[in-house]
């Protein structure tokens, strides 16, 4: 496959893996960008993978997790705790689209495997199944990650 | 029941203002076209290196080959080579200078062979690391 016929399959699933990396980074557009980035550069690299698993996504959104995963690893070992735990919510601030500041808000409480789950569950309409197969867990633990996202999402959203 | 349905509409209504998307498309054409440049130059650095290989390897074998058939005509009971000194481990290799000679001659084959499997096992893991 060409460069050329790779730029146009990934024309049409980018826009909607970039919303769901922006939710993966509760409204940050910049690290959201760059894990796009990141996510199609080694998709590009693992081309003949592609070819032989078909034409479903879901292996373009195995490769996302995996970036976004190492990336949240990268991010929490640079940062000193007390950042993190300081942080404040304005941080991505000027970055969130007002209409889903609440959302954000409530996917930043999660842990980033519910986080994940609950975006491919709703974002993507994945199954369990293929849920558990894009994050390498089994499908009891996605669905406790499900229900204990739900659980949480449904408390701070009430709350706001 | 009724909070499941209203996570789902959430869901269902985000549709968030994304970045400009040619900018962000000239941006991955930019890193997928320097992938491409350093795939071409990988391409061709194998090429030279199997041509390489290929040539020491033919080489090994004919010059390898021309010196063992060398070797085995020469007459049985006429060492190779001479030391010219009367040391005991000198007179035996003189004695069994044919049979040493094309056991080293043989070392060397062999050895240019498996240093061509190497490399072409090498060549193939480099391939197949994605670039």
């Amino acid at each position: 496959m060409t460069r050329e016929q790779f730029i146009q399959i990934i024309q049409r699933e980018q826009e909607s893996l970039r919303r769901f990396l922006l939710a993966l980074c509760y409204g940050n557009q910049d690290e959201a960008d760059d894990i796009a980035q990141d996510t199609l550069v080694k998709a590009y690299l693992s081309l003949s993978k592609y070819e032989e698993r078909g034409k479903g996504t879901a292996w373009l959104y195995r490769i996302a997790y995996n970036t976004f995963i190492d990336w949240d690893r990268s991010r929490r070992a640079l940062q000193p705790l007390e950042v993190l735990a300081e942080r404040t919510d304005n941080t991505f601030a000027a970055d969130r689209d007002f209409r889903y500041q609440t959302l954000y808000m409530a996917l930043e409480e999660l842990p980033p495997k519910e986080r994940s789950a609950i975006l491919l569950f709703y974002i993507k309409g994945y199954t369990i199944r293929e849920i558990a197969d894009i994050v390498g867990a089994t499908e009891d633990a996605v669905k406790k990650q499900l229900s204990r996202g739900r659980d949480k999402l449904k408390t701070l959203l009430k709350d706001e | 029941m009724n909070d499941d349905l209203n996570i789902q509409k959430l869901f269902d209504n985000y549709r968030p203002t994304l970045t400009d998307s040619e900018r962000f498309n000239q941006r991955l054409e930019r890193k997928l076209a320097l992938i491409d440049e350093i795939r071409r130059e990988q391409a061709v650095r194998i090429h030279r290196y199997r041509q390489a290989v290929l040539v020491a390897f033919v080489a090994g074998i004919v010059f390898g080959g021309g010196l063992l058939a060398c070797i085995l005509a020469t007459p049985a009971d006429t060492p190779l080579f001479t030391f010219g000194v009367s040391f005991s481990p000198f007179i035996f290799i003189e004695q069994n200078s044919r049979s040493i000679s094309a056991l080293l001659t043989s070392l060397m084959i062999a050895f240019s062979i498996v240093a061509a499997l190497n490399t072409h096992e090498l060549v193939s893991r480099i391939r197949n690391k994605g670039f």
